[in-house]
């Protein structure tokens, strides 16, 4: 299977951000075919990623490239705004904290626990958060 | 997102239909935040029709949650499909919110938990 690309860029509000997942699930079911869950998996952490770059970026567009071939699907989203390692933030996050908190912070800790891959890079004034998921299992 | 609201004996029952995620949860919250004025102590929130939960959805099912045991009531979830139960299991917040596998047992679980706060 050769790679495949699909570029999306989107003013940044939550109504595209649905839109997006939309086209994302149908690549993912593609990818994943019978394995659902992985498919699920990775729509909900790229998900999250869109939201974190709408709700808490000030960027006013949102870009996530979706890249797919046989060993993997790589999911980038890339939004402007002040440097910020949602990496670093998740490593430190744990099952305490999850218990100890009545709301909000459970975006980063999704991402973590349902990508092969989390990775993050700031360059030109962007925020660039690259997601993983294998797909040839 | 559409929400039927239902009555079981002294329960309401809240059956949202659709994806709960970040577009839809002020709409959620408006409509939830309406039902205060009536002090529902008793809330089952059935997921049988919710698709999709993100991070967002789960805060809006977390705020409610604690808005009703806060005033002494009893909180559960019910009927979640698969990928929202996982959201719950990831996230911990299934040690903090009772889920059941089906609304009957939701109901059952709200008459046993009320027998320790009435």
């Amino acid at each position: 299977m050769d790679e495949r690309i699909l570029h999306m860029e989107f003013e940044a509000h939550f109504r595209n951000v649905d839109i997006a997942r939309a086209a994302l699930q149908g690549i993912s079911a593609e990818c994943f075919g019978k394995d659902t869950e992985r498919a699920a998996d990775i729509t909900m952490a790229v998900n999250e990623a869109m939201n974190n770059a709408v709700e808490h970026t000030c960027s006013t567009t949102v870009r996530m490239e979706v890249a797919w071939n046989a060993k993997e699907l790589r999911v980038f989203v890339t939004s402007g705004g002040s440097p910020f390692d949602p990496v670093a933030a998740a490593a430190r996050l744990n099952h305490d904290d999850m218990l100890g908190r009545d709301e909000g912070g459970y975006g980063l800790y999704l991402i973590r626990e349902l990508v092969d891959k989390f990775e993050y890079e700031y360059r030109n004034t962007c925020n660039i958060w690259k997601l993983y998921k294998r797909t040839g299992l | 997102m559409d929400i039927k609201i239902e009555m079981d004996d002294d329960v309401i029952v809240l059956i949202p239909e659709g994806n709960l995620v970040a577009s839809e949860t002020e709409d959620f919250h408006s409509r939830i935040e309406k039902l205060a004025v009536y002090n529902v102590r008793f809330v089952l929130l059935d997921m049988g029709h919710i698709t999709f939960m993100d991070s967002s959805g789960l805060d809006a099912v977390m705020i409610i949650s604690k808005h009703v045991t806060d005033g002494g009531g009893v909180f559960v979830c019910a009927a979640p499909h698969d990928n929202v139960l996982k959201v719950f299991r990831i996230t911990w917040a299934d040690h903090k919110i009772p889920i059941a596998a089906t609304r009957a047992d939701g109901l059952q679980m709200i008459r046993e938990l009320r027998n320790g706060h009435v």
